[in-house]
Parts: C-alpha cells; sequence; structure tokens
C-alpha cells in the first residue's frame, strides 16, 4: 500500500468521500414526493467500493440501515456476478432478507466505472410513500400480504429502462406517481454519486477505492477493538417483556465481552410469529451495531471496520431472527427494543455509560382511503415518546430513539389527509422518576374530517410493559390510543368514520438513579414547566 | 441593517427584531458582491475566514442568495440541525468551524482533523506566544512560510516561532510524518473541510462551482483562498483591498429593503391567477407603505415576486421568482408562471416529474429602493477605497521567503510583495505572497495576479 495514505490524505480523501453521499441525501430530500423521505429522513445514501465495503454514510441517515446497504450491493454482486455489469445499469430490490428487513425500502444501486473498471457501488434505499399489500397490518401472517416483492432485478440495463419492471410496479401500488417518483429521485441520486466520484478518482489519481478503504476499515476496527478491550470481560445478561399480541413477547440478550470482542446473543427471545412484526438479522444487527457504537465510539462516522469485531447471534425461526416467509413489515416494534437490551446489558458492567428505557419503538400511524377525485392515497404519521435519563441528564422529552425519524409536523399532516389536529402537547407525569428524569410522552387528538371512512393501522409499543428504569429510577409512563375516548386493541386495523377522534398518548421514558437524589431545583423546574402531574387525573380528551 | 441584507427605518426594526439576527454576515456577503463586481461576470463564492469561523456565500449575477430560513446558534460542532430554526429572510450563508485559531488534533482512529475547536485569541495560536500549546491553523501558516512572523498584524504581534515549530513537532510524533508534512497536512484539511462544505452547499442550489470566483476576506482568507479554489476548480480568486476588514463597507453599499410574505396554496391548475394577482397586490402594498416611512421615493423601488412552490405531494418548496404582474384570468398568465416554477426546478434538479401540478404555498414579496445621498456619493461605484489608488512610490518587491506548495513538491523561493506599493495594472506572478497589515494573500507556481483598477488583486490560476 502507498505511503500516499497517511493521517492527511486519509483524512481529506475521507471528508470528501462523505460530502459526496452527503450531497447526494440533499437531492433526495428535496427531490422525493414521500414525506418519509422528505420530512422524516427515511433512507440512506452510501458509497461502496467494488466489494461492496461501505466507505460513506450519509450524516444524517438512521441506524435502521447501518450495513444493510453494504450487504445489499454484495448479494448483487453474488447473485448477478460483477462481471455481468455495465456502466449504465441501475440494479434495484426490496427483498427484506437482503435488504432493509422490510418491502416499504427500496434499495437501488448503481455500479460505478472509472477507466472501463468496477470501482465503486453508489447505493440508496428510501420508504416507499406505498409498496401495495396490506396497509401496515400488523394482522399479516406471511410477507406476502405486505405488498409487492422486487427480487434482486435490473431497473435500467445498460442505459435502457426496463418497462416492464415499471408498469409492474405502477400496477402493485396505490400511488404509483409518487412510488415511482421517488424511485427516480434515487437514481438521480446515484447518479450524482457516480459524478463526483469520478471526478475525486480523477483528482487524486486513484485507480481504486480499495487502498482507501483497507486502510479506513483496519484503523476504525483497531479503535472499536480498542475500546472494547476497556470493557471488563465477562457475559452480562438482560431481559425484558414487551406488549406482545394477545401474549407478551419476551426479550433477552446475553452479552459477552471478551478481548477486544462483542457478542450480542438473543438466544431465549420470543418465537418468530405469525404476525407483521419480525425482525430481519440485517434489522438486528444495525440495531445492536448502533447501540454498541453509541456507548463506546459515538463520534467515528459509519464504515465497515468498526463493526467487525461486533458479533450478533439469533436463533433462526426467533423474532429476532425470522424465516421466510415471516411477515415484517413493522419489524421497528420488536427492532427498536434491541438498543434497550444492549444498554441493559451493559449497565451492568459500566454502569455509567448507559441510558435508561426509551418510551420508543417508534409510533406510527398509517391511514388509507380516496381523495375526493376518487383517487386512493396512503399517508403514515410519525409520533415518538420520551428518550430514558442518562446518569448526567434528564431525557429529552418526544425524540426518537434509536431511529431518527422526526415527528410528523401537524401543518404537512393536515395538508397532507383530510385530518384536524386538535392538539399535540408534552403529557405531564410521563417521564419516569429519577435522580434524573425519563423524558416526556406527548398527547396527540386527532379528528377524521373525511367524507369517506378511512381505513387506521396503528403502531404503537409500551402500552402495557412501560420503558424501564435504570439504577433504581422508575419506569416511564405507558401509552395508550383511544378512539372516542375508547381505549383500542392497537394491534387491529380501525375504521374512522367523519368526527371520530383519535387520542394517540405516546410512552414516556424511564428514570435514571433513585428519584430522593434529585437535585431540588430540577425539582422546582418540572414544577414550574409543568412536566410533573399534581395528583392523578382521569384520561380524558380535552379541548383545548 | 436587516438580515436579507437591507436597510430599513427605526419603526420596523422595533416592530420585528428578528429580522436583524444576522446583520454582520449579511454586511459582509454585501461587501463581497460590491467589491467583485467589477472583476468577475457577478457569479462569487464569498469566503471570509476569520480567527474561528469560516464564511461561505453564493453571490449571483451580483447579488447575494436569499435564503428564508436559517439554525442559530447551533450547539453540534456547526451540524445541521443542532441550532434554532428561525424563518427569516436572510442572505444566505454557511459557517464552518474553521479559522486561524483551529486546533489541529489526532481523531480515535489516528486521523488529523482540523477544528472545530479553536484557541480564540486567549491563548491563541502557539505562534503567539500567550501560552497556547496546541498547534492551531496559523501555526502552520507560518512553518509554510505563508505568513510573515516579523510583520504579523502589521507588527503588533511579537511571533513565537520556536514554540509554533514545538507544537507542530509534537503533533507530528503523534502520527509519524514530519512537522512541514504536518504543517501542510493543517493547511490542506482545514481547506478540504471548507470545500466539501462548500460544494454540498452549492449542490443544494443546483450551481456549478467552477462558474464562480473565489472573493476573500477575512484574516485568513486571503491565506487559504489558493487552496479552497483549487480543491473546488475555480480558476479566478478575487482579494479585495484591506481584505482583513471588508465587511464594514457592506453596512455603506446596501440598499433599503422590505420583505413580506403570506401563505395562499394556490394550485395552478386549479385556482385563478387573479387570486394570486390580488394576494401580491396586497403584500406590495404593505411593504410600499413601509418603504414610504423610510422616506425613500417609491419611484426608484424595484419589486421581486416570488413564491415557495412545490409539485404537488412533494414535502419541500423551492423559492422561485415570477414573471412580473399583473396575472389575468387567461391561459397566458397560467403559463407564464407555469414555465417560471419549471424552469427553475429544473435548473435545480435537472429534471421535472411528468403531469403533477404546481402549488403554491407561500408568495414573497421584495421591495428595494436605493439609498441615495451622503453616505454613498452619487452612486455606489464611487465607493472605491481612495487610499489605494495613492500607491505609495518604490519597488513592491519586499524580498523573497521560502513558501510550501504541494504543487512544488517542497518549499520555493517565493517573491514578497507590499501590496501597498503595487498599482493597477501591475502583474504578480506565483510563487509569491503579498502582504498587507491585515492579511497577506498567497499565490501558488503558475498563479498569475493582475492588480485591477477597482484596486482588487486578481487571480487567475493554472
Amino acid at each position: 500500500m502507498s505511503a500516499r495514505l497517511d493521517a492527511v490524505t486519509l483524512e481529506v480523501l475521507w471528508t470528501r468521500v462523505i460530502s459526496v453521499v452527503d450531497e447526494a441525501a440533499k437531492a433526495i430530500v428535496r427531490t422525493s414526493f414521500s414525506t418519509l423521505s422528505n420530512e422524516a429522513n427515511d433512507f440512506a445514501c452510501v458509497l461502496t467500493d467494488a466489494r461492496g465495503r461501505a466507505l460513506a454514510q450519509n450524516s444524517g441517515s438512521i441506524p435502521s440501515f447501518i450495513g444493510t446497504l453494504p450487504a445489499t450491493v454484495r448479494h448483487f454482486i453474488r447473485e448477478l456476478g460483477a462481471e455481468s455489469m455495465k456502466p449504465r445499469d441501475v440494479l434495484i430490490t426490496n427483498d427484506a432478507w437482503l435488504g432493509t428487513g422490510h418491502m416499504s425500502d427500496v434499495s437501488v444501486l448503481k455500479p460505478i466505472f472509472h477507466r472501463d473498471r468496477l470501482v465503486a457501488f453508489s447505493a440508496t434505499t428510501s420508504h416507499m410513500p406505498d409498496i401495495g399489500g396490506r396497509i401496515r397490518a400488523i394482522e399479516a401472517r406471511e410477507i406476502f400480504e405486505e405488498g409487492l416483492h422486487i427480487p434482486l432485478a435490473r431497473l435500467v440495463r445498460d442505459g435502457r429502462v426496463d418497462d416492464t419492471m415499471v408498469a409492474l410496479i405502477r400496477a402493485n401500488v396505490r400511488t404509483p406517481d409518487q412510488t415511482m417518483g421517488d424511485i427516480w429521485a434515487q437514481v438521480s441520486a446515484n447518479e450524482l454519486m457516480e459524478r463526483r466520484v469520478r471526478a475525486l478518482m480523477d483528482d487524486y489519481g486513484l485507480d481504486n477505492l480499495e487502498a482507501l478503504g483497507d486502510e479506513l476499515f483496519s484503523r476504525s476496527e483497531r479503535a472499536m477493538r480498542e475500546a472494547i478491550r476497556a470493557v471488563p470481560d465477562g457475559t452480562y445478561r438482560y431481559g425484558f417483556s414487551t406488549d406482545g399480541t394477545g401474549m407478551p413477547f419476551e426479550f433477552k440478550i446475553a452479552l459477552t465481552v471478551r478481548g477486544d470482542e462483542i457478542v450480542a446473543d438473543y438466544t431465549g427471545s420470543s418465537p418468530q410469529q405469525p404476525r407483521a412484526i419480525n425482525c430481519v438479522m440485517a434489522y438486528t444487527f444495525a440495531m445492536t451495531a448502533y447501540a454498541v457504537r453509541c456507548v463506546l465510539l459515538p463520534g467515528l462516522p459509519n464504515n465497515e471496520g468498526m463493526y467487525r469485531p461486533v458479533k450478533v447471534e439469533a436463533p433462526e425461526g426467533s423474532i429476532l431472527n425470522p424465516r421466510f416467509p415471516a411477515a415484517v413489515v413493522s419489524r421497528a416494534t420488536t427492532g427498536h427494543y434491541v438498543p434497550a437490551l444492549v444498554l441493559g446489558a451493559l449497565h451492568r458492567v459500566i454502569p455509567d455509560r448507559v441510558m435508561a428505557g426509551v418510551g420508543s419503538p417508534l409510533w406510527a400511524l398509517s391511514q388509507s382511503s380516496t381523495r375526493e377525485d376518487g383517487k386512493p392515497y396512503t399517508t403514515v404519521l410519525f409520533f415518538n415518546g420520551g428518550m430514558g435519563a442518562t446518569p448526567i441528564k434528564d431525557g429529552e422529552n418526544v425524540l426518537s430513539w434509536p431511529s431518527n425519524i422526526s415527528s410528523t409536523p401537524v401543518e404537512v399532516a393536515e395538508r397532507q389527509s383530510p385530518l384536524f389536529f386538535h392538539y399535540k402537547r408534552l403529557r405531564p407525569g410521563s417521564g419516569g422518576a429519577g435522580r434524573f428524569r425519563g423524558g416526556l410522552g406527548q398527547d396527540i387528538l386527532i379528528e377524521s374530517r373525511s367524507p369517506r371512512p378511512i381505513v387506521l393501522s396503528v403502531m404503537a409499543e409500551r402500552t402495557k410493559f412501560p420503558a424501564p428504569g435504570l439504577a433504581g429510577g422508575a419506569p416511564g409512563g405507558l401509552g395508550d390510543v383511544r378512539i372516542n375516548g375508547t381505549r383500542i386493541d392497537n394491534r387491529k386495523q380501525h375504521v374512522l368514520e367523519r368526527g371520530d377522534r383519535v387520542l394517540v398518548r405516546t410512552p414516556g421514558g424511564g428514570g435514571y438513579g433513585p428519584r430522593a437524589k434529585r437535585d431540588k431545583t430540577l425539582i422546582a423546574r418540572d414544577r414550574a414547566l409543568g412536566y410533573v402531574s399534581r395528583g392523578r387525573r382521569a384520561v380524558k380528551e380535552e379541548r383545548p | 441593517m436587516l438580515s436579507s441584507g437591507g436597510l430599513t427605518h427605526v419603526a420596523e426594526a422595533e416592530r420585528t427584531p428578528v429580522q436583524m439576527l444576522e446583520s454582520g454576515p449579511a454586511a459582509g456577503a454585501l461587501a463581497a458582491a460590491f467589491f467583485g463586481r467589477e472583476d468577475s461576470r457577478g457569479n462569487l463564492l464569498a469566503f471570509d475566514m476569520g480567527g474561528t469561523t469560516a464564511k461561505l456565500s453564493l453571490v449571483d449575477g451580483g447579488e447575494p442568495l436569499t435564503a428564508y430560513a436559517f439554525e442559530a446558534a447551533r450547539q453540534k460542532r456547526f451540524m445541521e440541525g443542532s441550532g434554532l430554526p428561525i424563518r427569516i429572510s436572510t442572505i444566505e450563508l454557511i459557517e464552518i468551524g474553521a479559522g486561524g485559531g483551529s486546533i489541529a488534533a489526532v481523531d480515535e482512529i489516528g486521523l488529523l482533523k482540523v477544528g472545530p475547536r479553536s484557541a480564540g485569541s486567549h491563548p491563541g495560536p502557539a505562534s503567539y506566544g500567550l501560552g497556547g500549546t496546541e498547534p492551531t491553523v496559523t501555526d502552520a501558516d507560518f512553518l509554510l512560510g505563508y505568513l510573515n512572523p516579523d510583520s504579523f498584524a502589521g507588527g503588533e504581534v511579537r511571533v513565537d516561532m520556536a514554540a509554533a515549530r514545538a507544537a507542530l513537532e509534537r503533533l507530528a510524533g503523534r502520527v509519524r510524518l514530519s512537522p512541514t508534512d504536518v504543517a501542510w497536512g493543517i493547511h490542506d484539511v482545514v481547506n478540504e473541510n471548507m470545500a466539501s462544505a462548500a460544494r454540498v452547499h452549492i449542490a443544494e442550489r443546483g450551481r456549478d462551482p467552477r462558474d464562480y470566483a473565489l472573493l476573500c476576506t477575512g484574516g485568513a482568507g486571503p491565506v487559504h483562498a489558493w487552496g479552497v479554489a483549487h480543491k473546488l476548480g475555480l480558476r479566478q480568486v478575487i482579494c479585495p483591498p484591506a481584505a482583513g476588514v471588508a465587511s464594514a463597507l457592506g453596512l455603506l453599499v446596501a440598499p433599503a429593503r422590505v420583505d413580506r410574505v403570506a401563505t395562499v396554496g394556490i394550485r395552478l391548475d386549479r385556482d385563478s391567477p387573479v387570486a394570486l394577482e390580488r394576494a401580491f397586490r396586497r403584500l406590495e402594498d404593505e411593504a410600499r407603505a413601509v418603504m414610504a416611512d423610510t422616506g425613500l421615493k417609491l419611484e426608484s423601488a424595484t419589486v421581486r415576486r416570488l413564491a415557495d412552490g412545490r409539485f404537488l405531494g412533494q414535502g419541500f418548496d423551492l423559492v422561485v421568482d415570477l414573471p412580473d404582474g399583473p396575472y389575468g384570468d387567461g391561459e397566458a398568465s397560467r403559463k407564464r408562471l407555469t414555465a417560471a416554477f419549471e424552469t427553475a426546478y429544473r435548473e435545480k434538479f435537472a429534471l421535472t416529474p411528468p403531469d403533477v401540478p404546481i402549488e403554491f404555498i407561500n408568495i414573497r414579496v421584495a421591495v428595494r429602493a436605493p439609498v441615495s445621498g451622503a453616505a454613498m456619493g452619487e452612486s455606489e461605484g464611487d465607493v472605491t477605497l481612495a487610499r489605494h489608488t495613492d500607491v505609495e512610490t518604490g519597488t513592491a518587491v519586499k524580498g523573497t521567503r521560502a513558501a510550501y506548495f504541494r504543487e512544488s513538491h517542497g518549499f520555493v523561493e517565493s517573491t514578497v510583495y507590499d501590496r501597498a506599493r503595487l498599482a493597477p495594472g501591475d502583474e504578480v506572478r506565483g510563487p509569491a505572497v503579498v502582504e498587507e497589515d491585515g492579511s497577506t494573500l498567497v499565490i501558488g507556481p503558475g498563479g498569475i495576479a493582475r492588480v485591477a483598477t477597482s484596486g482588487n488583486l486578481v487571480v487567475t490560476l493554472p
């Protein structure tokens, strides 16, 4: 390897590679039709070398995509063969096992050639406004109910668009213009990365990106190994129950630190379910890796090397490693518990570095109906609970974790769907008490103004088992969903008539440390801000 | 001075003080637009680099671009999303934690990072001899021969080269490079940080960096302009006189300006352009009234109509210039408005989606009038800095010193010029450094600088 890749050259090249993926991310945000991309950040841009190893991922990307896009690139290389790829090919798939864990995310890849050699892949994945099938129905028993499955395929064959593929996609989704519009937005972001990478290689006289990758990965790997080595060896166990479907689900982790490696073993967690909440291995890995890096190596930009010392195991056929054709669309419902398991286990050995339970998984309301002009539409609104307290401060209110998916703004939601928001406000008393208090959840009251019925699916968690506190902190407040004042079974689809009102109450985060040790000024501040409830109040809808 | 780069009267400022939040940087961008006007085609990347931060803004056709929202007080390393979003009209600029005082350090994987931590002015760079021990960008610039230790800041700072060298040697030991390579590394990394930020910013605007000239100001701007221009593929660097303190002049050249915005939600396929016309009229009347209160003649005022538009269903708006009114009910108006939006959209995103209606969410008016009279002379152009036409006599060449250039693979003897003695028409060939009190312009090998009649030094890159 050349002496050129010293601390300076490497830094300069890496900065430039990151600016390439960030530039592509800007392009996606600005051109996509779906609010999932342009408001909620539910997409990723990655640049890999010719072997499918990720050099950089865009800065604002969500953790679910850690490692998934490069893995998809490698599946394509394996299945289609690198030698079959042409400079103007565009590849596409939404396979849940080879992609991001559900078919809503469509991954689009482009092989990048420089001086007639395959040197890199640009890859983007984006959550589609719709991919067909039942609307995020948790009742789905098999993936076939969850929409259109695009296997590893070519969307563009050396410059020629595959019209059959486009027609097939359009015919299978409720929002053909928006879904295809978003896919084309991805294609243009991929092409932007291609142009930038080729310019970069020209500027620095590089004929491949492997050397850059090798150096970057080995340095990152060393840093992660060092960080792991600083954690005492041992096997640390943790677990909890969650809402489940009918019966609660069990989640278990045995986290083993041995020298400079970490193994997260989820044996003992519930078996795979005939419901759309199974979390494929790629997602389980992404969530584990994310939690480990948050605690041990938070400052370093994502890349392949830093996750080499992290191993993840879960029995095949379990809820965190389901077999095909399990239904998976709401995998966040289970997958978002994974980082909480990792942190809980690490609390046994490095208690001062972890956060208490979070009011996650992410909440979502999916609706589908028809507009005045008779055209079908679907939208997804996101909501978040409070974050857990840490050993040094209170949890943040209403913030997405482990996924940085923004809550949908009221203004956007009201424009996109015939809904009226009566209020959206912090919920006093929902943060778990402790030396440091958990973040607050939120109350949102929504009314349907649609003349036609709206089919509503809810993604809600922690309505039966709260976000646990740590080190003596109290658990956060439970979440709750009501229609016209009556608590609903949030695992079923519901139909909203005009005037029906949905009350969404997201859960609070857990507290850290005993409440008795809470600072007096913090107690006074909570009172002044109205963060604590005065006495018990019955849940009731209030007019603003 | 408003954040949008316009002047207003006291009552309006009192009514909405938030509009003045970014007035300082706005003045800087206006000054850049003013200085660069004569020596470029009006397309400038204004680059201001001081002690702790660098600011970059785009000037198109002589006018700084306006943004309609920005983030104040970013908490996390100048990162997007970590500040307080504020919806006002403001000169569009990006701020990066990169300045002369930015500290170089090794990160957890052994890479050389520069900034955003800064030594500030106390203790300042190691070379200031005030107790700073960490190597900074300024220390590196001394070691590379770009800055003159004998006359730094007009000789007011006694430069401690031994301290600078010691700080750089410590860092060099940690990354196993020579002190010179580390000094060059610091210079190059900070340049890349700024160039990368500029690339993403320019891309967001749908522009091509190669269409711009780099106009450098601030104490460190002219020192780093050569490297930044190189990385961005720019062909021209413009260095105005007294580049170290150029921003203040922006306050003198600003026009009076009133901005107004209203939410309309008008769909071009369904609603009549007449509704749009009525909404614009209301805003314009309001803006003119404020302008009249400022005591300006309304005849000289220009009105721009803009709209925040989107293709129905998109989640972001694009602010576009609209054709002048009035808009009638006929197809002609609708076609003109559609064309205006589609042209601007294509310019930015290269393609337009087929058959999707256009929706204008907000409309905006910007009314501007030149401020005549005392502050300005008869026309804006008369504000050339008078003292620079009185060139001191004698040769401008002060001597030579060794300066480091990557293109030459090391130190090369470079001519040192005294800017005060350069007259319009004079030519400076790189490698060279041009010194003046507030700053130093670095010109690499192959670069040719000419002193323009405006007083600007205009550098052409090879």
